[in-house]
């Protein structure tokens, strides 16, 4: 047998090709070594170059693009085209904006900073299960922004912490360009959300979006401390968030 | 139904930004894409076919703008500092690894410097994750024409790869290189 084209190796490397087809080639790269290094650059390729434009999927969109979408006006005709209404802001969201840093709520702390006011846009404590935010941590995957109510939210990353509960980072906004964006985590708590802690990031700035990564430090996110105390572990893989929302994070007692 | 319709376009943001980043090589620039797509998508809600997906049509504006900001402009794209910049501090968390972080970085550069064509296909199949034949739908030409495309970009950047790693595998420059085009 002759060398498969190029083409079809690649389709080899990126499991496109039928069974048959695959077994074939199979059959084949395992005599020919220079034939096997191609399927490797490809599977290298693959992985690499997708690795190099992840960062988008890992962070949550720039607020700008959000209102773009909600508010410009769809043609005259089109059902539905006037823009929503905007939600009130907050009241506090004055006040965030004038504070340059991050406002870390955490644990005890927390609760003192953020958790007497209710007009705060996050409590912390135990969220109720009904509650907007609870069933969109309940059910959105890493990365797929969603609108709660009036606000976005995009979840970042599902980990454990030190007692092996499932922990959501996320962070949510308000469509408001002006309210502030919120980095939290939530943990499950018995068979409910619980708000570990938050930060509370400037908003506004000339360019909005990443406007919270000062460049070079360490300290750039605002919820390290935090990770740090709940003993996070390492992000779970997709497959594993994908059960744990199939599997309505009940965990299984058997242990 | 457009309120749906905005809903939808929210939660793709993150795929619609992968992707305009991938074609120009800057966030910053990769935002305007995606912003003028979002646009140009609502003014012309009526040209949507419910039922198609959305993420296809979206992904052709934008790579339609694109083109046509690079013909306007007739400039060669160039890598930008501070989309650099912003990528380190993700990597950082996620490959923890020097290594990685100067890898990816050439990664980037060597696929700024594919042709538009491939680049296209490159950022449809690897980078979003279509199958061959949803990449020919979405830029309306044949599967073959797609397969021999991205065959071609992958080893060229495979090989460009090889030989960043076979001479000077890690060091500073990359950076500097990278910010002086």
């Amino acid at each position: 047998m002759k060398r498969p084209h190029d083409e079809i190796l690649m389709a080899y490397a990126d499991g496109a090709l039928t069974p048959e087809k695959a077994g074939e080639v199979e059959r084949f790269l395992q005599a020919d070594n220079e034939a096997r290094k191609i399927v490797e650059a490809f599977r290298r390729t693959r992985e690499l170059a997708r690795a190099a434009f992840d960062a988008p999927m890992r962070e949550a969109p720039p607020r700008r693009l959000v209102d773009t979408i909600m508010t410009s006006p769809a043609p005259a005709g089109a059902r539905g085209s006037a823009p929503p209404r905007r939600m009130p802001r907050w009241p506090m969201a004055r006040m965030v904006m004038a504070a340059s840093v991050a406002v870390i709520a955490g644990l005890g702390l927390g609760l003192f900073l953020l958790g007497r006011d209710e007009e705060s846009p996050i409590a912390l404590g135990k969220l109720s299960t009904d509650d907007a935010l609870s069933a969109a941590l309940t059910r959105l995957a890493s990365g797929t922004p969603d609108m709660a109510e009036a606000r976005v939210i995009t979840v970042l990353t599902t980990f454990r912490d030190a007692a092996h509960r499932p922990c959501r980072e996320f962070e949510m906004s308000d469509t408001s360009p002006t309210a502030p964006r919120i980095m939290a985590v939530a943990c499950r708590d018995g068979s409910a959300w619980r708000i570990e802690g938050a930060a509370w990031l400037r908003a506004g700035g000339a360019n909005n979006g990443g406007d919270f990564a000062p460049a070079g430090s360490e300290g750039a996110d605002p919820l390290a401390g935090l990770l740090k105390r709940l003993g996070a572990e390492a992000t779970l893989a997709p497959e594993e968030e994908a059960a744990l929302i199939a599997g309505d994070w009940q965990e299984k007692t058997g242990e | 139904m457009a309120e749906d319709i905005r809903q939808e376009m929210v939660a793709l943001l993150p795929r619609l930004r992968r992707f305009a980043y991938s074609l120009s090589g800057s966030m910053d620039e990769a935002d305007d894409l995606v912003q003028a797509a979002c646009e140009r998508a609502l003014a012309r809600l009526r040209q949507y076919e419910p039922g198609t997906q959305l993420a296809s049509w979206m992904f052709r504006l934008i790579q339609t703008i694109w083109i046509d900001r690079m013909r306007y402009e007739g400039r060669r794209r160039k890598v930008s500092g501070d989309g650099v910049m912003e990528t380190i501090a993700f990597d950082a968390r996620i490959h923890e690894q020097a290594e990685a972080r100067g890898l990816l970085e050439i990664v980037r550069r060597e696929v700024s410097r594919l042709s538009e064509d491939q680049r296209s296909v490159l950022a449809l199949v690897v980078v979003e994750g279509m199958s061959y034949q949803q990449a020919a739908d979405t830029l309306g030409v044949k599967i073959g024409t797609i397969m021999s495309r991205l065959a071609r970009a992958r080893l060229k950047l495979a090989a460009a790869i090889d030989a960043r790693e076979a001479g000077n595998p890690y060091r500073k420059e990359t950076r500097n290189e990278a910010t002086s085009r």
